[in-house]
């Protein structure tokens, strides 16, 4: 008898005039040990069924299916004490965010100890030892002082595995891990996944990986599911969906794996249509000593340099925290720069003030990550798209709004969009928007913030395509902040990656991948998911400290500059210069 | 591979509902408030409409054989000390404290909204002076502030109003500056900024319009605290001057005759009762209804 049997299910949820169909009609089975990915877009119906498996599904659900059975018991009807044993020693669930899925209040000890005691008699002391031993099994290595921690003093990464330690407390039979590594860094989700992977054979669970990324679903799983709104499109083994897929959905997912497009063209002009000189950022953390504040300066971005050549796509990578963000914001001036000089197109504008500024706004914009706050709810698309050119006084109303509808066309939706607000939007159609709002005023320069983490792959496959496009037609050089590389490898004529607020390596796109000289860019690499279940591999990780001690080392004689103590950036090969030790 | 990257022209999707849309269902799931909404509405009418549903004016005295009398089918709240028809003049009264109420708001709103947007945008010490002013007016009691600034300037309806606005303008800065506060850092208005518009154009065309549901919670919950105002210093005869009907007045002198003439309390006074609770379950229902995040209670 299969572990989970879902035969038929249906979910649709009440709404004020009418019912939403989540799910119609979805079936699978999972076996014992097995692992099986659900994939598919957001609002596909996925993480629904999971809920439904567990009956976690708000009151406003109503469920229906033929069967529904987790370990041997019907779920519908299950009892309360029935539902305990369900959640928690049945199944247990890894979540998209673990900030959210701790309370803030409590240790990460004491909330898994409080689990453990849940589902067992044991004392508090034995709950306590066992969460200990759960840490140390999910790789936290000085697992004794977590357990007193509180969620908010761990990294996203070290409280996703307090969360898989958690749900390992009551040795459950399946595992559900919704989307578990869309929250963190290309090296972390890594990590987790291999985590993961390392838990389910050493607890010999069944898996059920719900996730929109085909590359985690390839890292993680033998049986595949591909889900299209709210309906199974076609299961297989992963092996096969990978080679021979059946449906056109699914060849869709697979052929956004492989987007290529053709490198921009270029310039002949020398000067860089934007260049960061010695830019850095600074913040003052007021700490307290004694009676007294003390002054600490954090440096969110040591002195960079960096040029944006005419028409071409520079990428910066970099994980969370490594100060890609602060960079973009600083060359468009929306965040203040501690020192250093922004020169557009040769001209300083780093000292300018709001109104000298103004006329410089016109050339370079920007696109943000989060298209949910990045339009105004307010405003309609037409309004929206026109705002740029009412700011500046470009043409009569009628004409702003003329220019605003024939960029709605530009960006691939209809006219009939002009009208409609925001919240009546996809994310990808919202992003369209803030595309067509960041280009009406024929910028030469385009800052874009991750401007396709939030969305999903087909979604994104088609935006990427997009700004690929305009790029193109207008000639834009365009700084493509992000931290996925497979996007990045794709698009962009070369790479900077950034670590801790430096610049650690700068290459063409081409090279960087091809010739890592920094052991963070490899790191990066390494971490990237394989594109093909057949090419996945085991992978050791470096600690921040290991990536320090890697540093290359390179003489005088090869580098050219005076020996220093400190690491700095080299250039190794044209256009290819690396953060390294120079020794005589 | 290239249809999935130039899809065509995508149509727009059908409508869907607007969020004023499920506010308004929100609204009218919320029985308290509807029916306040509805005893409002009647009351706006009725002070609107007073002069055609009332049989004499409100000053005339022309029932002084018949002053105090009870209710009865011809002068249905009964007749005052004075002659005068006693439901005339609860109806007239409805006008002056509506007016009160909805003039003294809307001022209130006109100071706020500047006062919370500035207060928001700018923080730092725009925020700190706008701030300790705020807490200068929650510190003093506003009927013991009134009283002194009611008998200073010798009350009537201008002073009333502005000394209602004087103290209804902290709520309304508060909601709009918390409101501004959490729309300030969103990407749609550092795209503004990006383009280069100026602070001011940021405020009016975006951050104001956002505050909407703030602005007008702030605007309905201080009607009331107008009207008790306004009838609080007309019971104490600092406030509208007689022969102009309004219920604290009415309250004042009921309150003469209260052991032997009754209606000449109670009907004011339920008047007045009827319309403060029939706002503030409006304002309430409304807040409830606009803020989504208050859905689950």
């Amino acid at each position: 008898m299969s572990l989970v049997e879902i035969e038929d299910l249906r979910v649709s949820f009440r709404q004020y005039g009418g019912a939403v169909d989540a799910v119609r009609g979805v079936s699978f089975t999972v076996n014992e040990g097995e692992s099986l990915g659900i994939v598919g877009e957001s609002g596909s119906g996925k993480s629904v069924s999971c809920a439904a498996l567990l009956r976690l599904l708000p009151p406003t659900a109503e469920v229906s299916a033929t069967t529904l059975r987790l370990d041997g018991i019907d779920v519908a009807k299950a009892g309360k004490d029935d539902l305990v044993r369900l959640r928690g020693r049945a199944a247990a669930m890894i979540f998209q965010d673990p900030m959210t899925a701790f309370d803030p209040v409590f240790t990460i000890g004491h909330q898994i100890a409080e689990t453990i005691q849940a589902h067992r008699n044991s004392s508090a002391r034995d709950a306590r030892k066992e969460a200990e031993d759960l840490l140390q099994r999910v790789e936290i290595k000085n697992a004794s002082d977590v357990l007193d921690y509180y969620p908010h003093q761990l990294s996203g990464g070290m409280l996703q595995r307090a969360m898989i330690a958690m749900a390992l407390s009551c040795r459950p039979k399946v595992l559900i891990a919704d989307e578990p590594t869309t929250a963190l860094d290309v090296t972390i989700q890594a990590q987790i996944l291999q985590l993961i992977k390392k838990v389910q054979a050493e607890f010999g669970m069944a898996l059920i990986m719900i996730t929109h990324d085909l590359g985690v679903i390839a890292e993680t799983v033998d049986r595949v599911l591909v889900m299209y709104r709210g309906e199974v499109m076609e299961q297989g083994p992963v092996q096969q969906i990978f080679d021979t897929p059946q449906h056109d959905y699914t060849k869709q997912l697979l052929a956004s794996l492989h987007a290529r497009f053709e490198p921009s063209r270029g310039s002949d002009s020398d000067t860089p249509a934007l260049e960061l000189k010695g830019l850095a950022k600074a913040y003052r953390i007021r700490r307290r000593r004694g009676l007294f504040n003390e002054y600490v300066d954090f440096h969110a971005v040591q002195e960079i340099n960096l040029a944006l050549p005419k028409n071409r796509i520079v990428a910066i990578v970099g994980e969370s925290g490594s100060g890609k963000t602060t960079t973009g914001m600083m060359a468009m001036r929306l965040t203040d720069a501690s020192s250093g000089q922004i020169l557009v197109d040769g001209h300083d504008i780093s000292n300018l003030s709001p109104e000298a500024l103004k006329p410089w706004r016109r050339r370079m914009q920007v696109v943000f990550q989060d298209s949910y706050s990045a339009l105004d709810p307010m405003m309609t698309l037409a309004q929206i798209i026109a705002e740029p050119l009412h700011i500046h006084g470009v043409g009569s109303p009628r004409e702003q709004t003329e220019t605003a509808l024939s960029w709605l066309d530009r960006v691939g939706l209809d006219r009939s969009f002009a009208n409609r607000y925001p919240h009546e939007l996809s994310g990808g159609q919202r992003q369209r928007v803030a595309i067509a709002r960041a280009l009406v005023l024929e910028p030469t320069v385009l800052v874009a913030d991750e401007p396709t983490s939030a969305l999903d792959v087909t979604v994104k496959a088609q935006i990427i395509g997009l700004l690929k496009k305009l790029q193109a037609e207008m000639g834009l050089s365009m700084l493509f902040i992000s931290h996925d590389l497979s996007t990045v490898k794709s698009l962009t004529d070369s790479v900077v990656v950034m670590y801790r607020g430096r610049v650690v390596e700068e290459a063409p796109t081409e090279r960087i991948f091809s010739d890592p000289q920094h052991p963070y860019t490899r790191a990066l690499l390494e971490a990237v998911p394989v594109t093909n279940p057949r090419d996945k591999r085991s992978r050791n990780f470096l600690s921040a400290e290991e990536i320090e001690a890697r540093t290359p080392r390179l003489t005088v004689l090869q580098t050219g500059v005076a020996p220093h103590s400190k690491p700095q950036l080299v250039a190794i090969a044209p256009g290819h210069r690396v953060e390294a030790y120079v020794t005589n | 591979m290239t249809d999935i990257l130039t899809p065509p022209a995508l149509k727009a999707p059908a409508r869907q509902r607007s969020p004023l849309w499920f506010a308004w269902q929100r609204f009218l799931s919320n029985k308290a408030a509807l029916g306040g909404g509805i005893v409002l509405a009647i009351l706006i009418l009725m002070a609107l409409l007073a002069p055609l549903i009332t049989p004499v004016p409100p000053e005339a005295q022309l029932f002084l054989t018949q002053s105090l009398a009870f209710p009865s089918a011809e002068h249905w709240f009964g007749v005052d000390n004075l002659g005068r028809d006693f439901y005339t003049r609860i109806v007239y009264g409805a006008r002056i404290s509506l007016s009160i109420g909805f003039i003294a708001a809307g001022f209130s709103v006109l100071i706020g909204i500047p006062l919370g947007a500035l207060a928001g945008y700018f923080g730092g010490r725009t925020d700190w002076i706008i701030m300790r002013i705020i807490e200068l007016f929650s510190v003093v009691p506003p009927l013991l502030a009134a009283m002194l600034l009611g008998t200073l300037i010798r009350g009537g309806y201008p002073s009333i109003v502005a000394i209602a606005a004087l103290f209804g303008w902290v709520q309304v800065c508060l909601l709009v500056r918390a409101q501004v506060k959490a729309f300030r850092d969103k990407e749609f208005v550092r795209a503004a900024q990006a383009l280069g518009a100026s602070p001011w154009y940021i405020i009016r065309r975006h951050l104001i319009p956002n505050s909407i549901s703030p602005i007008i919670v702030g605007f309905v919950l201080a009607i009331p605290m107008a009207m008790m105002l306004e009838a609080s210093l007309s019971f104490l005869g600092i406030g509208v001057p007689p022969p102009t009907p309004t219920w604290g007045q009415m309250i004042n002198e009921g309150i003469n005759f209260m052991f032997y003439y009754w209606h000449l309390a109670v009907f004011p006074t339920a008047a007045l009762a009827i319309t403060v609770l029939a706002t503030s379950l409006f304002g309430d229902g409304l807040r409830d209804a606009l803020d989504p995040t208050l859905k689950g209670r």
